[in-house]
């Protein structure tokens, strides 16, 4: 008896006794993801080119929010889009508006008006682990995964076993930011687990001045501040889990379509509430399955001013079931079906230059989607084959299937991925194009990697992404509308270096990409075929963490983009100067008080003067980043 | 729903379907389906040669067969799972559990995460030749099945053991203190209770500050500043484990504990030198790993 009272009470010591046991470069390449199949499998054989970015290496660098963490990720670069947001473009391409699905602790992020990602709302001091699919991951993941999936995993009850508070402060040319948090997870007595996390922060976008295309111009310091807040909670018992988030965040511009507003800045926000109930059941000793119910609803894009009124309800049911079937160690069935229905409806305030089909307030569609995918040891090598067929009531059904090879030896490692993947059209580009098709992507990536020595790994892939249809905003004076184009694309390769040895670490990255097929104009830079607007050719980023005694460690990190090409004149596109982007970070563990953390650092050390470019024609000029920023945090557990 | 869309959806949720075949007497139970727990199950599963069904209980409660004969767990809320009695229960990487059930009818051995005792004074009196009097700290109530024969062998390589324990963490720091004039050197077994990331730095701080050598049973603590430790591999565990299972199925009967029989000793040169130890050679190419 006294085992077992011994076992209950200490299960969260044995864990965190076991992980003193796994910091080695080996059990990094060893960690077990299951973002591309559901089901784990170790990094170095999973089926697709995975980055893996730890809760250590996230705190080390001392990243103020998520775009800091996801800019390290050379495969990723951030663009501007309209209204204050920024967007995503992937191996070259841009990937802004459901081409990048983003999950935190298991849900959607991607608002279903336009499926866009807010990326300026994420506490990312709660995140225990990011996994990016830099690849399609439309066979599991279907229309938002086209080109790229981001798995975010917060702090869960065991890991966080106690409370965590902390609070942050960014000094540029004025305030920059400041946020605090807490988080609380348990293991209940009995095995119940428990978690809650709050979140609040008052952001300055940057306090840079922008000027539109015309020349026109404000100044975003203390003219474009953001503000998110957040509640996330969580408990399991025997395999029902339950989750519930409060999302609510809104940022204030000037910048808009790209034009400055005249009569000064306005108030967008993204309010968001989503719950999820969720069940492993383990029927046999071969089969589990998975049901899953999910509610997510809020208000994206609400503004309410003299020039525009968007005023919108959105709401998603979702049902889905999914079967793991093992009938041996080497061989793995996963399958499943998924239903969603999604409704939005025109507010009180809504502009009647938004209604649906028929005039109406509102409009309902829903998707039905299976999914099917087995792993098989074949001839040494592990075979991932599978599929998944959606059908939309609003535009035409999908298929897509992926077959990969992989194979470990025991320093060498390959994989061969090819894939198809889709976009699935969101509401409202149904709304202004009702004919409007999936856009459709064709895969192809190879990869090696090489562990050289116990503390030192390398790795290259090739890649080759085709996309047609391609799904693109269009903007006139009088009219928005999406179409679809005839077809682009992009080719390149990447090679990494990945150092650990003991609490040192360090990693460098590098990809280059260029334009393969492009047939849209509104992606071109006229003269330059092999460019794509507003995303690099060459980006090489590094990280390192060097522990230099008594709790301290130094962790600089460094970001190289090569020329881009952006529109900064009416009709005029403009080469900005290839830049690097240095940082450091100071971080004091558990001195001069036990469970105490200290971040000190520089942010942009020598005002690189960086800013997101629009990646297509969309009359947006130039976006400033934040300039040089002084960041302290401080965080104790207890 | 049209029919092509039916058909899909069926030939897609086919393998999902297929009930269960080809039953196996050994089940293997996992405290979670990844880190350790699942590399010392493969390390397991391809020293027991043949297939086993594996459940991971963080997805469920785990269900032993009828036709299942002996349940292999990894971690410790695998091993202490509700099984029937007459099952055999081999369990490892439990560090603070020591199942007792009398009533059981099946055999119940655990796989310690240290190998045999002489194994142990052997090489701490290589790294130390002058060590007589070691102290051993421990909170987890599962050490008092090994406390007698620990010391019973350390007297036989001329070490006098004694056993302290630590009632809370609070006390640690006063407990060295006291005990400081009468080791030459301490000792702590694989305890998850005592050994927290600050009871780490405490007996690190201890050790380097008052020249007294700081040897503990896992790679891990030696990377935080222990001078040393000797220890089984994870690798070695599962292949215990494995061992076990197949003289169960053999019919044999086992002890309650059995010891992993490779060595893994990991030597930390920075910690052996504020304690004024030089590592022999002999210990040197003995050594899995060195941290600077």
């Amino acid at each position: 008896m006294g085992a077992r009272l011994y076992a209950a009470e200490g299960a969260s010591d044995e864990a965190a006794f076991f992980s003193l046991e796994r910091s080695t470069l080996e059990d990094i390449l060893n960690t077990k993801t299951s973002v591309s199949t559901l089901n784990a499998v170790p990094l170095r054989e999973t089926p697709g080119l995975v980055t893996l970015i730890t809760r250590e290496e996230i705190q080390s660098s001392g990243a103020r929010n998520l775009i800091d963490v996801l800019n390290a990720v050379p495969e990723l670069e951030f663009g501007a889009d309209g209204w204050g947001n920024v967007g995503l473009a992937v191996r070259g391409n841009w990937a802004n508006e459901g081409k990048v699905l983003l999950l935190w602790d298991g849900q959607v992020y991607n608002e279903p008006l336009y499926t866009n990602i807010q990326f300026d709302r994420f506490p990312v001091d709660q995140i225990e682990q990011i996994e990016v699919i830099k690849g399609p991951g439309s066979v599991i993941y279907g229309g938002y995964a086209e080109l790229a999936v981001i798995n975010i995993k917060t702090r869960s009850p065991e890991n966080l076993n106690g409370s965590e508070a902390y609070a942050a402060y960014g000094q540029g040319r004025a305030k920059a930011r400041a946020y605090a948090g807490y988080s609380f997870g348990k293991v209940l007595d009995g095995g119940t687990e428990v978690s809650a996390k709050a979140f609040w922060g008052e952001v300055q976008r940057s306090d840079r001045r922008y000027t539109d295309l015309n020349g026109a111009s404000y100044n975003m310091n203390g003219a474009s501040y953001m503000r998110p807040k957040s509640l996330n909670l969580y408990a399991e018992k025997k395999g029902l889990s339950l989750r519930f988030i409060l999302d609510d965040y809104f940022l204030r511009e000037a910048d808009g379509y790209g034009d400055v507003l005249s009569s000064g800045t306005e108030r967008l926000s993204f309010n968001m509430t989503s719950a999820e109930a969720k069940y492993n059941w383990q029927v046999s000793e071969t089969l589990r399955l998975e049901p899953r119910v999910n509610y997510s609803g809020g208000k994206p894009w609400e503004e309410n001013n003299q020039y525009d009124a968007y005023d919108k309800y959105t709401r998603r049911y979702t049902g889905a079931l999914t079967a793991f079937y093992e009938p041996g160690p080497k061989t793995c069935f996963v399958a499943g079906g998924e239903y969603y229905r999604d409704s939005v409806r025109i507010g009180t305030e809504g502009n009647p230059y938004y209604l649906y089909a028929d005039g109406s307030n509102d409009a309902r569609y829903n998707n039905l989607a299976f999914f099917g995918q087995g792993t098989f040891d074949l001839f040494a090598l592990k075979l991932t084959a599978g599929g998944r067929y959606d059908k939309h009531s609003g535009q035409d059904a999908s298929f897509v299937p992926r077959l990969a090879v992989t194979r470990l030896w025991d320093r060498f490692s390959l994989k061969a991925i090819y894939s198809k993947s889709f976009r699935e059209p969101s509401i409202e580009n149904m709304r202004v194009n009702p004919g409007i098709k999936p856009e459709k992507t064709t895969s192809a990536e190879f990869e090696a990697g090489y562990k050289a020595y116990e503390s030192l790994f390398l790795s290259g892939n090739v890649f080759q992404t085709e996309i047609t249809d391609p799904i693109l905003y269009y903007s006139d004076p009088l009219l928005e509308t999406y179409n679809n184009y005839d077809r682009t694309g992009t080719t390149g390769f990447g090679l990494g270096a990945k150092f650990k040895n003991k609490a040192c670490h360090a990693e460098l990255n590098y990809v280059y990409y260029a334009a393969r097929g492009n047939r849209v104009d509104s992606y071109s830079v006229p003269g330059h075929g092999s460019s794509l607007l507003g995303v690099p050719k060459h980006k090489l980023t590094f990280n390192a963490s060097i522990p230099s005694g008594s709790g301290l460690s130094v962790n600089p990190s460094a970001i190289y983009v090569s020329r881009r090409y952006g529109y900064a004149a009416p009709g005029g596109i403009k080469a900005f100067n290839d830049m690097v982007i240095a940082n450091v970070n100071l971080q004091l563990k558990d001195r001069p008080v036990k469970h105490l953390t200290l971040n000190l650092g520089v942010r942009d050390i020598f005002k690189s003067g960086y800013s997101y470019l629009q990646a297509y024609t969309g009359g947006h000029a130039p976006l400033p980043a934040p300039s040089r920023e002084l960041f302290a945090k401080a965080s104790y557990e207890f | 729903m049209n029919s092509r869309t039916l058909k899909l959806a069926a030939l897609l949720l086919l393998p999902a379907c297929v009930s269960a075949a080809g039953q196996e007497e050994t089940l293997a139970v996992l405290a979670s389906g990844s880190g350790v727990y699942q590399d010392t199950f493969a390390a397991f599963r391809t020293a027991y040669g043949r297939d086993v069904r594996l459940q991971d209980i963080s997805a469920g409660k785990p269900k032993p067969g009828p036709e299942t004969r002996t349940v292999v767990a990894f971690g410790g809320k695998a091993a202490i799972g509700d099984y029937p009695p007459g099952l055999n229960i081999v369990y490892c990487l439990s560090p603070g559990i020591f199942l007792k059930n009398p009533a059981r009818q099946g055999q119940t051995i655990k796989i310690a995460m240290l190998p045999a005792f002489d194994e142990v004074f052997y090489r701490l009196k290589l790294i130390q030749p002058g060590l007589k009097r070691l102290k051993a700290f421990w909170m987890v109530p599962d050490f008092i099945g090994y406390r007698d024969r620990f010391i019973a062998e350390g007297a036989a390589f001329g070490i006098e053991v004694s056993a302290v324990k630590v009632a809370t963490a609070e006390a640690l720091p006063e407990l060295l203190r006291k005990n400081l004039a009468e080791m030459d050197a301490f000792w702590v077994p694989p305890d998850p209770l005592l050994l927290t990331p600050e009871n780490i730095l405490i007996l690190k701080e201890f050790s380097w500050g008052n020249d007294i050598p700081f040897y503990a049973s896992n790679r891990g603590i030696t990377r935080e500043g222990a001078t040393a430790s000797v220890g089984v591999s994870f690798n070695a565990i599962g292949i215990a484990a494995a061992k076990a299972a197949a003289g169960l199925a053999a019919g044999e009967k086992l002890p309650t504990i059995l010891f992993p029989d490779s060595v893994e000793l990991t030597l930390n040169a920075a910690a052996a030198k504020n304690c004024g130890l030089t590592f022999p050679k002999e210990i040197l190419n003995d050594a899995e790993q060195i941290f600077p």
